[in-house]
């Protein structure tokens, strides 16, 4: 619309432009076209006295009124006034470099712990969510209802079950079982390996993810001697031919032949399933068809819900099938727990799924949480106690104008800046440590920095230490008085230093709550690892009865008692780790027929007492004659309480078919976790059903095991030598615990190394504050013991009050988390104590030491200064 | 010269006044006054480019652009019917402060 006449004379451009920049935009067209049409008018008689004229006009409306509105140009003084807060924050942070070094190592080390804990919760948390259809991916398990009332669960599925989903539950997409893990021999020509995997059936590939990389997911299991491996294993077995290990026959523990059917991806490490072959479970159960009677529970079982299917009809429905099908025998109700929620959650008390792996994952976000509260208030007690070297500052920069809001900005700014120097570092930090970190906690945790989350993690905690940190001297610094700001006294009020108290009393209170905690978790480590279990656990070797070593106890009894560090064999069905076997059929003497009792068995060979070291309380021990002992059971004391006899020895006891006498009890030994009571336990004499051998050694345990593996080669030399220590297995159920104690005991190390750090720095600042006072008490004849006292006395009684806070709690805390052991170390006041004169010990240090420097300085060289 | 303040003080009326009699635009408006003041009323620079604006934003005029020949289009102005009522009003206080004005000169001569 608008259209120039190149007749007119036009006025100078560049004060157009100058007009239309400063000019109001809402009278901008008005002052614009007055202008132009003077200026039309003036060019008639002279064009240059118009543009001057123009010039002038233009010049003379650069004013208040015509000027666009302030208003308009605010984001872009916002954005200057935030540059400038980073430059002043910098400039300051330079010129205070031992303060910025305090600081910043202090957000450091708080973030980096924050980040390794988060990546390790992080890591936590996501496994077993990657298969496809884990939102509707269940795990059956079954609710034992003892006779006593107790509920124990177990994921030991009645096979049939697998049937009676497939065909009567038109809500099951796919059903699939499970066995337990197992190692086999695995020979390709000349190659031969140990592998660990498992039986499963058919639809084992879609009810989970396990990508297949050759072969079809939907038949590979089809056939009974077929297998599928891992893409690890076929790399193992067919070097690079692997792609083609397909339709490959792999023949396993020295026996059958197994065509490969498929390879499969390794399972990742967010996988609670590794295994490197899936055996199909027919071939198990067509060699042991008791697992298909609805009175035994052989496998885990498996399924997939289809989509849009309510899942607490299922579970309605699902509960009493077994019951259903064993006449209620037994009332074993069907419980269905989502796959990906069991590995945080696997512990069961009475039926409920309670934790498990969760409460490690809680402990370690407060410690993450705590660790990050503590160094930001370093932050803000160092920021707080510098006030009074701040206050003129302020006080110049609202004698200039300077808004609240602005001066709340500036100290963001300057918090936000030292978080995000302090992350970066941090990054640096946890980069380099991973590897350490991940042998520590047995992962494999890396920085994936294409990933978006974590960059917005990253973001995300940054700003949030920034803003924590910054929050308090923000606040009170910005609300000084401008007079008192400009006198630069009065500044430290009583309510600015009892906050400051106040927020270092919380962090020797986090401290000592972590200390403590501490102590009780190793403590009880401590208390598992050495306690005694009921037999001698040290120095045992368990070999696995495998190929030709199988049903030969006596000639490898006998080899192995040759060997001079052989002291005792013995054999048994598993290990006292696991037995393998339990039922809830046993009868004995005035047993209620209506009660169940799931009670474990162990068959042993003869010297079974003996080389454990397993104390008998009463009876005898088996006499090591098959036709004798084989009726002869000996039971643990917690069956022998269960049972109700004062005296059990000569009453009946029938065990699967088996009717004899109970001939000794013998002293409760641990079977499983410390966290679980002992069990009840039938020890039966039946040398044809053991697999694992137990040989106790005396002197050099490498002479024993290289005469233990010759003899063992010399009876079975297709099959490598594998043995384990007894006390090794023991260790190895309590690795997490391990695990997570180390991460407890050196997160809290940096909880106190953060919160002495923040002591030093306000030591430091209170030392300088008081630099004249010391030199003059000095002058006046002061002892430099007396001077350390006096300041270090206010922290000593903060670290005090923080005790009388902390212990309680943690106390508390601490009784909450023993209660979960079964067997557990008792409570007692040393660990407080203890943690507090620590605490106590190290901030006395290191405020002790600081007031030392303060207090042998020359007061010449503090009183000169004015 | 009138002074600033009665010339600000009178912009209103005079403005409306000015625009009851025909569409105008700045300028013009300006030019109008200076006419009918015989150059006794001045306004300074950007004087009454807030006032049309003010006028407009109370709905007492609006504007409108009008292309004139061999120029650029000129935002005009033009009175409302809101405008017209408040002219009335503004007329009828300066009508009155007039009234007591030469009450108070007719005062003065007879006294004199």
């Amino acid at each position: 619309m608008k259209k120039d006449n190149v007749n007119t004379p036009q006025p100078p451009q560049i004060l157009l432009k100058f007009l239309r920049w400063f000019c109001d935009p809402k009278l901008v067209e008005d002052v614009e076209g007055d202008l132009t049409e003077l200026h039309q008018t003036r060019a008639a008689s002279s064009k240059r006295k118009a543009d001057w004229m123009f010039a002038r006009d233009v010049i003379l409306l650069f004013r208040p009124g015509i000027i666009r509105n302030l208003q308009f140009s605010a984001p872009f003084i916002r954005v200057y006034m935030l540059f400038y807060h980073f430059k002043t924050a910098l400039r300051l942070a330079t010129r205070h470099k031992g303060y910025t070094l305090m600081n910043v190592s202090g957000l450091t080390v708080g973030l980096a712990s924050c980040l390794l804990i988060l990546m390790w919760v992080n890591d936590e948390i996501s496994v077993d969510k990657f298969h496809e259809k884990s939102d509707r991916l269940y795990q059956v398990f079954r609710d034992m209802i003892q006779a006593s009332g107790d509920i124990e669960t177990t994921e030991a599925i009645p096979q049939p079950l697998e049937l009676e989903l497939k065909n009567s539950y038109p809500e099951v997409e796919h059903v699939c079982i499970l066995g337990w893990e197992m190692e086999l021999l695995f020979r390709s020509g000349d190659n031969t390996l140990y592998e660990k995997g498992r039986y499963a059936s058919a639809d084992f590939f879609q009810v989970f993810s396990f990508p297949f990389l050759a072969g079809d997911p939907a038949t590979s299991l089809t056939d009974v001697h077929s297998v599928a491996i891992s893409r690890r294993l076929a790399e193992k077995l067919f070097d690079d031919a692997w792609p083609e290990a397909v339709g490959k026959p792999i023949r396993i523990n020295e026996g059958q032949e197994f065509k490969v059917t498929g390879v499969f991806e390794n399972p990742p490490v967010t996988s609670s399933l590794d295994f490197d072959f899936i055996l199909p479970a027919q071939e198990f159960i067509q060699r042991n068809p008791w697992v298909e009677s609805w009175f035994n529970g052989g496998f885990r079982m498996y399924l997939t819900l289809k989509e849009d299917v309510d899942v607490n009809a299922v579970k309605t429905r699902i509960h009493q099938e077994v019951n259903k099908h064993t006449d209620y025998a037994a009332d074993e109700p069907i419980y269905l727990q989502r796959f990906a929620d069991h590995y945080l959650y696997s512990d069961f008390q009475q039926g409920v799924a309670s934790g498990g792996r969760i409460q490690y994952v809680r402990i370690l976000l407060v410690i993450a949480f705590f660790v990050l509260v503590i160094a930001c208030i370093n932050f803000m007690n160092l920021a707080t106690a510098r006030t009074s070297t701040r206050a003129r500052e302020i006080g110049v920069k609202k004698v200039m104008g300077a808004q609240r809001a602005s001066l709340r900005i500036q100290f963001f700014a300057e918090s936000l800046l030292h978080a995000f120097v302090s992350m970066v570092l941090a990054l640096l930090v946890v980069y380099l440590s991973l590897p350490y970190f991940n042998a520590l906690t047995g992962k494999m945790l890396r920085f994936d920095f294409t990933d978006q989350k974590l960059w917005m993690g990253l973001m995300g905690i940054t700003i949030v230490t920034g803003l924590l940190s910054g929050s308090y001297p923000a606040l009170l610094l910005s609300s000084f008085k401008t007079i008192s700001s400009l006198k630069g006294t009065g500044q430290q009020d009583l309510g600015a230093t009892s906050m400051r108290h106040g927020l270092a009393t919380f962090q020797f209170a986090l401290s000592i709550f972590l200390i403590s905690g501490t102590m009780v978790v190793a403590a009880q480590m401590d208390y598992i690892f050495n306690k005694d279990v009921g037999l001698d656990k040290r120095n045992v070797i368990m070999v696995p009865l495998e190929g030709d070593l199988f049903g030969k106890n006596v000639v490898y009894g006998t080899a192995l008692k040759k060997i001079p560090e052989v002291k005792d064999v013995t054999f048994t069905s598993g290990n006292p780790l696991s037995f393998g076997s339990s039922t809830s059929e046993a009868k004995w003497e005035g047993k209620n027929p209506g009660d169940v009792v799931e009670i474990n068995v162990l068959s042993v060979d003869s010297d079974f007492l003996q080389t454990l070291d397993i104390d008998l309380v009463t009876g005898e021990d088996f006499v090591d004659n098959f036709k004798t002992d084989s009726t002869r059971f000996l039971i643990n004391e917690v069956l022998a309480g269960i049972m109700g006899f004062t005296d059990p020895v000569g009453k009946r006891l029938s065990v699967w078919g088996t009717d004899g006498v109970i001939h000794g009890v013998v002293r409760n030994f641990h079977m499983s976790s410390l966290y679980d009571p002992i069990q009840p336990l039938i020890i039966r004499f039946n040398p044809r059903s053991t697999g694992s051998a137990f040989i106790r050694i005396q002197g050099s345990a490498q002479d024993a095991i290289a005469r233990i593996e010759a003899a063992t080669r010399e009876l079975n030399p297709a099959f490598p030598f594998r043995y384990s220590f007894l006390d090794h297995e023991y260790a190895s159920r309590y690795e997490r615990e391990k695990a997570v104690s180390s991460l407890v005991d050196i997160f809290a190390i940096v909880s106190i190394f953060l919160s002495c750090l923040g002591l030093l720095g306000l030591s430091s600042y209170s030392a300088d504050q008081r630099s004249k006072e010391i030199g003059i008490r000095k002058v006046l004849g002061a002892r430099v013991s007396g001077l350390i006292l006096l300041l270090s006395r206010s922290y000593a009684r903060l670290i005090l009050v923080a005790f009388v806070f902390a212990a309680p709690v943690s106390y508390f805390y601490m009784q909450h988390w023993l209660n979960t052991f079964a067997y557990r170390t008792d409570l007692n006041a040393f660990y407080f104590v203890a943690s507090g004169l620590l605490t106590f010990a190290l901030g006395a240090f290191t405020v002790g030491l600081r007031s030392y420097q303060a207090a042998t300085a020359n007061p010449v060289k503090t009183l000169k200064e004015e | 010269m009138i002074s600033k303040n009665l010339t600000a003080a009178s912009t209103r009326a005079i403005i409306l006044g000015i625009l009851k009699q025909g569409n105008s635009y700045g300028y013009l408006i300006i030019k109008k006054i200076r006419e009918l003041s015989d150059g006794k009323m001045q306004y300074s620079d950007g004087m009454l480019y807030p006032v049309l604006h003010r006028l407009e934003k109370e709905g007492l005029i609006k504007s409108f652009w009008k292309m004139e020949k061999e120029s650029k289009p000129r935002k005009y102005y033009e009175i409302t019917a809101k405008g017209k009522k408040a002219l009335a009003a503004e007329q009828e206080q300066w009508d009155q402060v007039n009234a007591v004005l030469q009450a108070i000169w007719q005062l003065r001569s007879t006294q004199a």
